[in-house]
């Protein structure tokens, strides 16, 4: 299991996270972020880069929860095989009108203490697969103002 | 023609281009071209177009990437720039896609390397006086540092 934050200066205010398949042949996390400001977050955008898809068939989860669990609330089941390298899809949709709850998959709470999931749900190996997630985020936690 | 990046401040974030229309006899023409100012692949994500003067004759707008000083639309095809209201403001970036859609055409776009974004007028009538301003927001996937 291979995903962490990735620091290249160039990613100008998108936090960027790289993923990695693995050669389990049962669903199994794919890695797990730590909130990385340690207070609520608000995830409002969010894109994924394919590198590489994967030979097996396995389906790709992401969202937010414990570390390690199976969370589906930004992407459920995508394919991982099959999919075309530097193809770019939505991860929060921007389908919203005003005045809408932008809850997910419009946006998303990343709460300070849980973590970004990414897990592989079907039982098929996705050691090939290598991909970049792109997330922007308001710092919704800061009360300052009302200490 | 006339296309530029504007470097004025509040821009905050955003890449704005100033575009002008022109004079050409006949109409059919660039307006310019813009070459991908950060050298790597761009994931255009989000756009908008601001129409500061109207067209005079029945001229229209195409934007898109491709080589420089093709007539270009996949950000903008024939968008009637004779009739667009002063300040007017468009969307260039589609805000209908759900969850896991293909962020492509009009809903994304990339911005090789080493292609232009590009400015046209596609119909056989002069631009001038038109003005508008293009701005956009990309992420640079180009980048794959991790992978070295």
């Amino acid at each position: 299991m291979t995903v962490k934050i990735i620091s290249d200066g160039p990613q100008s205010h998108w936090l960027k996270v790289h993923i990695k398949g693995n050669a389990a042949v049962v669903a199994a996390t794919l890695g797990s972020i730590a909130n990385p400001e340690g207070v609520a977050l608000h995830i409002n955008e969010g894109y994924l880069k394919i590198i590489a898809p994967s030979v097996g068939a396995g389906d790709l989860d992401i969202g937010i929860g414990v570390t390690g669990a199976d969370s589906t609330d930004l992407v459920a089941d995508m394919n991982m095989e099959g999919l075309v390298a530097n193809a770019i899809y939505y991860v929060v949709s921007n389908n919203s009108a005003s005045a809408d709850a932008a809850t997910t998959p419009q946006g998303l709470l990343w709460a300070a203490d849980t973590y970004l999931n990414f897990y592989n749900n079907a039982n098929f190996e996705c050691e090939a697969y290598e991909a970049y997630l792109y997330l922007r985020y308001i710092r919704i936690g800061d009360d300052l103002t009302r200490a | 023609m006339t296309a530029y990046i504007v470097e004025d401040g509040p821009q905050s974030g955003w890449i704005k281009v100033y575009v002008a229309g022109v004079t050409t006899a006949g109409g059919v023409t660039t307006l310019g071209s813009i070459a991908n100012p950060e050298g790597v692949a761009l994931h255009i994500s989000d756009g908008y177009l601001k129409t500061v003067i109207d067209a005079d004759a029945a001229a229209t707008l195409d934007i898109g990437i491709g080589a420089t000083g093709a007539d270009s639309t996949n950000l903008c095809s024939a968008y009637d720039i004779n009739g667009a209201a002063h300040e007017a403001v468009i969307y260039i970036v589609g805000k209908d896609a759900a969850s896991e859609a293909a962020a492509t055409s009009p809903k994304g776009l990339l911005w090789a390397a080493n292609t232009f974004l590009n400015f046209y007028n596609p119909a056989a009538q002069i631009s001038a006086p038109w003005e508008g301003y293009l701005y956009l927001k990309y992420i640079r996937i180009g980048e794959d540092l991790t992978l070295a």
